[in-house]
C-alpha cells in the first residue's frame, strides 16, 4: 500500500487473507472518523477516561490495519490520559491527525485505484 | 463448540467471527460487558474471547461476572500493546489466559482449543473425584453391611449355643424320666390301672418333649453349621473319597423313607467314577439333605439319583416327581431362610437352612448347585463336584 498503512503486517495476522483485509478496511474507514472525532471532543473537555478508551480503541483499530505511526500516536495519547495530562495529550492529537489524515488518504486512494 | 466473543472493536468481533465460523465453531459477538453478561445467563459457552479494555463494563468487571455465572467456562483475555499488567491481574481473577492485539488467528486458535480441553478435563477430574466419594461412601457402606453380617453371625452362633446347652439339658432329663417312668409302669399298672393310664399319659408328654427337643437341637446344629461355614471356622477334614460310596450309603438310609411313603427309589451310579477330594461327612450332609427334601415334597411317583462323570467334574444329581418349584422361587431357594411349603399343607416346612447349608458345601468343595423345575412335575438339584485327573 504505502508508507502509513503496511498492509503485509496486517495480512500476517490476517493469515494473507485478502478478502477479510478489504473488509475490515471498511469497517475502519465506517467507523474511524467519529471516533477521530469523538477524540478531540473528549480532548477538548479533559475528559480523560473517555479519551483513554478512544484512544485505546483508535490504537487497536489502526494497528490491525497495518497503520502502525497512526497506531503509534494513538498510544501516546492513551498514555497521556492514563497519566492525566490533557495538555501534552493535546500535542500529541495534532502529530495523531495529521497521520490520520494520511492513513485516510493512503487507503481512499487505494480504494480509487 | 460455542464461542463468545466480547469486543468493542468491529474489526476485532469480524475478524474472530470469520475465522473462527470457518475452524467449525459457533460463534456469538457482542460489543460490551453488559450484553455478554446477559447473553450468559441463558446460554451455554465453551470459552469465551473477552476484550480486556471497553467502554462501560470493562474487561476485568465482565470476567468477574462471567466467572459468577460460570466459573468452569475458560475466558482468554484480548489485550492491546501495553496492557500487560491487567492482563495478569485478569489471570489472577480466573482467566484461563490472554492473546495479544492484533490477534494471530492460529495463537487463538491453539489458545482456544487448549482451554476448552483443559476445562473438558477438569470436569471429567471433578466427576471423577464425585464417582471416587460415591465409590468411598459404598466401600464404607459394603464395609459397613459386613460387619453387621458378622455381628449377625456371631450373634446367631452365640445365641444358638445358649439355646442348644439348656436343650441338652431338657432332652437328657425327658429322657432320664421316661425311663425311670417305664421301668414304674408295670409296677404301678398292676396296683393301679387308673394311675398306670394318667402315668402313659405323662409318658407320651414326654416323648413329644424328646422329639420337639430333638427337633429344635437339629435346627441350632443347622444354624451353627452354616454360621461356621459362613464365618470360615467349621471344620473340613479333607481325604480323597469315593462319591459312589458316599451316595450309596445315604441312598441306603433313605430307601426305607421312600419306601413307607410309596416312592420309587432309583440310584444310577456311571462305573468307574474318579475319586474326588472332599470332606465325607459334609458330602453326606448334603446329599441326604437333597434326599430328605426330596422325601418330603414328592407325593407320588418317585425320586432317582444319578451320578455321571463331566469334564472335570463328576455330576450328581437328585430328581423327583414332586411339586415342583415355581422360576421365582428357585432363584431363591439356595438362599438362607427361605422356606419351600409343604407337600400337604403348602405351609413352610423347616427354618429354610438346608439348601444353603449345601449350597456352601458344594462351594467348599470348589463345585456348585443348581436347580431346573417345572411346577407341578418336579425337580431336579444338580451338584457338580471337581476332580483332577491323576491327582487322586
Amino acid at each position: 500500500m504505502g508508507t502509513h498503512v503496511n498492509k503485509q503486517n496486517a495480512l500476517r495476522w490476517l493469515e494473507g487473507d485478502e478478502r477479510m483485509f478489504g473488509r475490515i478496511k471498511a469497517i475502519f474507514q465506517k467507523n474511524i472518523p467519529s471516533q477521530v472525532m469523538q477524540l478531540k471532543e473528549c480532548l477538548d473537555k479533559g475528559d480523560n477516561g473517555a479519551v483513554e478508551r478512544l484512544a485505546h480503541t483508535i490504537m487497536g483499530s489502526s494497528a490491525m490495519l497495518g497503520a502502525g505511526g497512526m497506531s503509534e500516536e494513538a498510544r501516546k495519547i492513551e498514555l497521556c490520559a492514563i497519566e492525566g495530562d490533557s495538555a501534552t495529550a493535546r500535542l500529541h492529537f495534532e502529530r495523531f491527525a495529521a497521520e490520520y489524515e494520511k492513513v485516510m488518504a493512503e487507503l481512499g486512494a487505494e480504494g480509487e485505484a | 463448540m460455542d464461542i463468545l466473543i466480547v469486543d468493542d472493536e468491529e474489526m476485532v468481533r469480524y475478524v474472530l467471527t470469520e475465522k473462527l465460523t470457518e475452524s467449525g465453531f459457533s460463534v456469538t459477538a457482542v460489543a460490551d460487558g453488559m450484553s455478554a453478561v446477559k447473553l450468559f445467563r441463558d446460554t451455554v459457552f465453551d470459552a469465551v474471547l473477552l476484550d480486556l479494555k471497553m467502554p462501560g463494563m470493562d474487561g476485568i468487571e465482565t470476567l468477574k461476572e462471567l466467572r459468577k455465572l460460570s466459573p468452569d467456562t475458560p475466558i482468554i483475555m484480548v489485550t492491546a500493546f501495553g496492557d500487560i499488567v491487567t492482563a495478569v491481574e485478569a489471570i489472577k481473577l480466573g482467566a484461563y489466559d490472554f492473546v495479544e492485539k492484533p490477534p494471530q488467528i492460529s495463537r487463538i486458535m491453539v489458545t482456544l482449543r487448549r482451554a476448552i480441553e483443559k476445562a473438558a478435563l477438569e470436569r471429567e477430574l471433578r466427576n471423577m473425584g464425585r464417582n471416587a466419594e460415591a465409590s468411598v461412601a459404598l466401600k464404607q457402606a459394603y464395609e459397613k453391611l459386613k460387619e453387621l453380617d458378622l455381628a449377625k453371625t456371631a450373634f446367631l452362633s452365640s445365641i444358638s449355643h445358649e439355646l442348644r446347652t439348656p436343650l441338652t439339658s431338657i432332652i437328657g432329663y425327658a429322657e432320664i424320666s421316661r425311663k425311670k417312668l417305664a421301668k414304674a409302669i408295670p409296677d404301678i399298672r398292676n396296683d393301679n390301672a387308673r394311675s398306670a393310664e394318667k402315668l402313659h399319659q405323662v409318658e407320651e408328654n414326654l416323648d413329644t418333649i424328646v422329639s420337639e427337643s430333638e427337633k429344635l437341637t437339629r435346627l441350632i446344629e443347622s444354624i451353627l453349621d452354616l454360621t461356621a461355614m459362613e464365618a470360615g471356622t467349621a471344620e473340613w477334614k479333607w481325604e480323597p473319597l469315593s462319591l459312589r460310596d458316599i451316595v450309596e450309603n445315604c441312598a441306603g438310609q433313605f430307601a426305607a423313607t421312600f419306601r413307607k411313603r410309596g416312592l420309587d427309589f432309583t440310584v444310577e451310579i456311571e462305573g468307574k467314577l474318579p475319586l474326588i477330594k472332599g470332606d465325607r461327612f459334609r458330602l453326606s450332609q448334603m446329599i441326604s439333605q437333597l434326599l430328605a427334601n426330596a422325601a418330603s415334597f414328592t407325593a407320588q411317583g418317585g425320586v432317582t439319583c444319578r451320578a455321571k462323570r463331566g469334564n472335570g467334574k463328576i455330576e450328581l444329581s437328585i430328581a423327583d416327581t414332586g411339586k415342583g418349584i415355581c422360576a421365582s422361587q428357585q432363584g431363591v431357594i439356595f438362599e438362607k431362610f427361605s422356606q419351600i411349603g409343604d407337600i400337604l399343607t403348602d405351609k413352610p416346612k423347616g427354618v429354610g437352612l438346608g439348601l444353603s447349608i449345601c449350597r456352601l458345601i458344594a462351594g467348599y468343595h470348589g463345585g456348585k448347585i443348581g436347580v431346573e423345575s417345572e411346577p407341578g412335575r418336579g425337580s431336579v438339584f444338580t451338584i457338580e463336584l471337581p476332580f483332577e485327573e491323576g491327582v487322586l
